[in-house]
């Protein structure tokens, strides 16, 4: 690829994400005229779009070597211990340095 | 208050800087490796920032040159932002000059906090909302910026450290699940996500994802509004 090509791919890939964040604006430019099956749309799909994260965050981990195994040991940790302390930043904070010690020493990175 | 908005803005985003800021580095240390230009990684990251993106575009940018190719893959990884829009349409709707920024600074982190987050009367929400995805967009495109001048010089083992996004997400989760009306939406979409993940792999199980939610959901309306007739 020359240098132009790429930039030309970097603007492509832009302008589709950027696509994607103004298309729902761009159909329904004020909050009055919503659709109702929109609008009910828009009361449930922010707590299944957490649903989704959390699984689109890890969604590579059930297929390498571990097969998720560091993964489900920090999120049985942070049930844990949100469970116990209930704050949200002990929870994240708590979580990822358990699973920074295990990738680090129990589970090395494959390469 | 918009200096409590710029407080609680930082309250929430703090968490997810280290994070960012190393992934940032990871991503601007591995395209300086591939041998690319330096101002790629932060032209990338100011102009697509969409994290997980940037990283495809990196092989995109590897392989043969197909502009419609780059231009589908973005949209469909991507078009996970239709549904925050969605979620997010009257919160957004009503702010103005900050809505052009909202919109272009929606990303996975900005949505969880700004759908979810409802700070106090004491919180101005439209600045508390512009705050988060600004920290979000300078933390990022400023990672980037810092990778290009320290990676010569990172010595200390920071592996796993992007865990710190999947951490985010799931505690938002575990919180879904002590509230009452959140329950029921929350495991529908983590169980329908998990389901197309399991049988299609991590390649192929989002759009089916997202449209099987607009078919639950359209299902499940219709039996309410049928039991409240």
């Amino acid at each position: 690829m020359t240098s132009t090509e790429q930039i030309l791919t970097i603007v492509a890939v832009g302008v589709a994400t950027m696509l994607t964040r103004c298309i729902p604006f761009l159909c329904f430019p004020s909050a009055e005229h919503i659709p109702k099956f929109i609008k009910y749309l828009s009361t449930v799909l922010p707590y299944a779009m957490i649903g989704f994260l959390s699984i689109y965050s890890v969604k590579d981990a059930p297929f390498n070597v571990y097969v998720g195994v560091p993964e489900w040991i920090a999120i049985l940790f942070m049930a844990a211990i949100h469970y116990w302390r209930r704050n949200m930043m002990f929870t994240m904070i708590g979580g990822t340095l358990l699973y920074m010690a295990l990738v680090q020493t129990v589970f090395p990175p494959i390469i | 208050m918009i200096r409590n908005a710029f407080k609680l803005s930082i309250h929430y985003t703090f968490p997810l800087w280290a994070g960012m800021i190393f992934m940032a580095i990871a991503y601007t240390v591995m395209m300086h490796s591939l041998g690319f230009p330096s101002w790629y990684p932060p032209f990338m990251a100011a102009f697509i920032f969409a994290g997980s993106m940037e990283y495809v575009t990196v092989d995109l940018l590897q392989g043969s040159y197909d502009l419609l190719n780059a231009f589908l893959l973005g949209f469909i990884i991507n078009c996970r932002h239709l549904f925050y829009g969605i979620s997010i349409l009257e919160p957004y709707s009503r702010q103005g000059w900050k809505k052009p920024f909202l919109i272009y600074m929606l990303t996975d982190e900005a949505f969880a906090i700004n759908s979810l987050v409802k700070p106090g009367d004491d919180v101005d929400r439209p600045w508390f909302m512009l705050f988060v995805s600004a920290w979000i967009f300078i933390v990022w495109v400023g990672g980037t910026l810092i990778g290009n001048v320290l990676y010569p010089f990172i010595t200390f083992d920071l592996t796993g450290i992007s865990f710190i996004m999947p951490a985010l997400f799931i505690t938002m989760f575990f919180d879904q699940l002590r509230q009452k009306r959140a329950r029921k939406p929350a495991l529908i979409g983590l169980g329908i996500t998990a389901a197309w993940l399991l049988i299609l792999g991590p390649s192929y199980f989002i759009i089916p994802s997202l449209v099987t939610f607009i078919v639950v959901f359209a299902i499940l309306r219709h039996f309410e509004e049928a039991r409240h007739d």
